[in-house]
C-alpha cells in the first residue's frame, strides 16, 4: 500500500452532519456465489477459451472475503518551509482590467515566445532545472510542478498541515512525490495519458497546441455544453488546472486567463502578493461559502498561488468559526516548467 | 498469503494466481456497481473482471495498490455502461436527466434511504470529482490516495478537495439545520 500524507485529518474527511446516514446509505447485499463464480468463470474462459462451462460449476462456491482498509501511513521526510500561516496577500481593488488586458497579453505573450521561456519563480529551487535553451514548452518530455499545501487544521493545537509535493506530467501520465517521499504514479495504466479536465470534459496533452488561443473561441471549446450553476466554479477550476500544471503555450495561457478574468462573477484585483511575497494579480470567485482565488503572474500567466479562503463570517471549522478571509487552503507553485526527467518509482514497501 | 500485487504480478506468467483477485474484491466491486448502476451490477462485475485481466500485464507493483488499480479499472466500465445507456436513451427518445451521470442512480439510493433533501441538493451541487472522491471513501472505503488514483488525480489534489467538500457539507448541515432535514439518526 502506498503512503499518504502525513500532517493530515484524513480520519475527519467525513466528520459532517449526516456523514452517518450517507455511509449507511452505501449498504448493498453482497453478490451471490453464483455471481462471483460467473465472473471467475469468465476470467478462466478468457485465460483458456478451451475451458467450458464446467468452470462455472466448479467455481460456484468461491468465498469473497471483505475487503478492509489497510491504509497505512508514512512519515513525512521532506522539510517545512516556514512561510506565513496567516492571509498573506495585499489586494488592492479594484479597477477597470479587462480594458487592460488585450495590452498585456499580447505584451507577455509576445515576450514569452521570443525568449523560449517558461515561467520560472524557482528562488529555491533545488538545481534540477534545464537549461534555459531547453526551457522551451512542448520540447521537454516533462513538466515539474513544485507546490507546498498547507491546510488549515480542526484544532489550533494540530501541527500543521502543510506538505510539499512535486509532480512531473508527461503524455503517458502524472508522477509524483507527496511529502511521503515515495514516488509513485498518479495516472492510472488505462487511463490513456496525462489529461486536465475541464467542465466534464478531459484536454489531452496533445490536444493543448490544438486548443484556440481566441479567449471567446477557447471558452466555447472549453465549456461545450456544460450547463448549471456548477459551470463557473468548474471553469474556475480548470483555469487553474491548465494555468497552473499544464505546459500551455504563451499565447493559449494569455487566452485562458482572459477566460479566468471572464467567468460571471470573477473579480480582478492587482497589487496582491502570494504568502512567499510574489507580486501578483488576484482572481478571486465566490463559491458557496467559500471565497477562490488564484494569484497569478501577469507577465507569463501562470499561477504563483491558489489561496480558498471563507467567504463571510461564522464558518463553522472544527471548533472554531471562521472570519470572513480566513485561508482554509492554500497551494504555493514555487516552481513550474519543463524537465528533461522524471524520478524513478519507489518500490512498494 | 501472497499480497494482491503479488499476485497482480505473478498472473502475467500464471493465469491462476489472478483468480484469488477474483475472490478477494468481488464484494467490493459489485459494491462500487450496485450503488450506482443498480440494475447491472452482476454484469458490470464480470466485465470488470474481464477487463482487468486482460490489462493485468500493464499493473505494475511499484505504481501502486493493486486495490486502487482494480476500481480504476471499475470505473472505466461503469462509464462506459452510463455512456451506453445515454446514447440508448438517446435513441428511443427515452432520455432522462443526465442519465450518462451516475449521480442520479446515487440520488435515488440517498432517497431510498431516506437521506435528507439538504444533504442530496449539497452532493448535487458539489463539482463531480469531489463527490466522487467523497462517495468513493465513504462507500468504498478507500483512503484518500487511492481515491485519488481512482479518480486520476494528485493525491495532494484529492485532500484539497475533499476538504472543500467537507466544509461545504459542514456549512449546509451544520447544527444549526434540525436533524429531521439532514436525516441524519446516526
Amino acid at each position: 500500500m502506498t503512503g499518504q500524507d502525513t500532517h493530515t485529518d484524513d480520519g475527519a474527511l467525513l466528520d459532517f452532519p449526516g456523514a452517518g446516514r450517507l455511509r449507511a446509505a452505501g449498504r448493498v447485499a453482497p453478490p451471490s456465489a453464483d455471481v462471483v463464480a460467473a465472473a471467475l468463470a469468465a476470467v478462466r474462459s478468457a485465460a483458456d477459451p478451451t475451458a467450458g462451462a464446467e468452470q462455472a460449476t466448479g467455481a460456484g462456491r468461491a468465498e469473497v472475503a471483505h475487503q478492509a482498509d489497510g491504509a497505512s501511513r508514512v512519515e513525512a521526510v521532506d522539510p517545512l518551509i516556514g512561510l506565513e500561516r496567516e492571509p498573506a496577500a495585499e489586494i488592492v481593488p479594484a479597477r477597470t482590467w479587462r480594458r487592460r488586458l488585450p495590452v498585456l497579453v499580447s505584451a507577455a505573450a509576445v515576450a514569452a515566445i521570443a525568449l523560449g521561456a517558461t515561467f520560472q519563480p524557482w528562488s529555491d529551487s533545488d538545481g534540477e532545472r534545464v537549461s534555459p535553451a531547453a526551457e522551451r514548452a512542448g520540447t521537454a518530455p516533462y513538466w515539474e510542478v513544485r507546490t507546498l499545501q498547507w491546510n488549515r487544521t480542526l484544532d489550533r493545537d494540530d501541527r500543521p498541515d502543510e506538505s510539499h509535493e512535486t509532480i512531473w506530467l508527461s503524455r503517458s501520465g502524472t508522477r509524483g512525490k507527496p511529502s511521503n517521499g515515495l514516488v509513485q504514479d498518479y495516472t492510472r495504466e488505462d487511463m490513456g495519458g496525462t489529461v486536465w479536465v475541464i467542465c466534464g470534459k478531459p484536454v489531452g496533452w496533445d490536444e493543448l497546441r490544438k486548443l484556440p488561443t481566441d479567449p471567446a473561441a477557447l471558452r466555447s471549446r472549453l465549456v461545450g455544453k456544460a450547463t448549471g450553476d456548477s459551470v463557473p466554479e468548474e471553469l474556475f477550476d480548470g483555469m487553474e488546472d491548465l494555468l497552473a500544471r499544464s505546459p500551455a503555450e504563451p499565447k493559449l495561457r494569455a487566452a485562458l486567463f482572459e477566460v479566468l478574468t471572464g467567468i460571471p462573477g470573477a473579480r480582478v484585483m492587482e497589487g496582491a502578493k502570494d504568502s512567499t511575497g510574489r507580486a501578483g494579480t488576484v482572481v478571486e470567485l465566490d463559491a458557496d461559502t467559500w471565497r477562490r482565488q488564484l494569484i497569478v503572474d501577469t507577465k507569463t500567466f501562470h499561477v504563483l498561488e491558489a489561496v480558498n479562503r471563507a467567504r463571510n463570517d461564522g464558518l463553522a471549522w472544527g471548533s472554531e468559526k471562521l472570519r470572513s478571509g480566513d485561508v482554509i487552503h492554500r497551494t504555493t507553485y514555487l516552481s513550474v516548467g519543463p524537465a528533461w526527467q522524471q524520478p524513478p518509482l519507489s518500490p512498494l514497501k | 498469503m501472497a499480497t494482491d500485487e503479488e499476485l497482480l504480478t505473478r498472473s502475467r506468467s500464471d493465469a491462476s494466481a489472478f483468480e484469488p483477485l477474483v475472490e478477494r474484491h468481488s464484494r467490493a466491486l459489485h459494491g462500487y456497481f450496485a450503488r450506482r448502476a443498480p440494475g447491472a451490477a452482476d454484469d458490470l462485475l464480470a466485465e470488470a473482471w474481464l477487463r482487468a485481466y486482460a490489462g493485468r500485464t500493464t499493473y505494475d507493483a511499484a505504481r501502486g495498490p493493486a486495490r486502487a488499480w482494480l476500481f480504476g479499472v471499475a470505473r472505466n466500465v461503469l462509464a462506459a455502461h452510463w455512456r451506453g445507456q445515454e446514447r440508448r436513451a438517446s435513441v428511443t427518445a427515452f432520455a432522462d436527466e443526465g442519465s450518462s451521470d451516475p449521480w442520479h442512480a446515487v440520488d435515488r439510493r440517498l432517497d431510498a434511504a431516506a437521506v435528507g433533501p439538504l444533504m442530496r441538493q449539497t452532493l448535487a451541487e458539489l463539482p463531480a470529482v469531489e463527490r466522487e472522491l467523497l462517495l468513493l471513501i465513504a462507500w468504498e472505503q478507500l483512503s484518500p490516495t487511492e481515491a485519488a488514483v481512482v479518480v486520476g488525480v494528485p493525491a495532494g489534489t484529492a485532500r484539497s478537495r475533499l476538504h472543500r467538500a467537507r466544509t461545504r457539507l459542514r456549512a449546509a448541515l451544520g447544527p444549526s439545520v434540525p436533524l429531521s432535514l439532514t436525516g441524519d439518526l446516526a
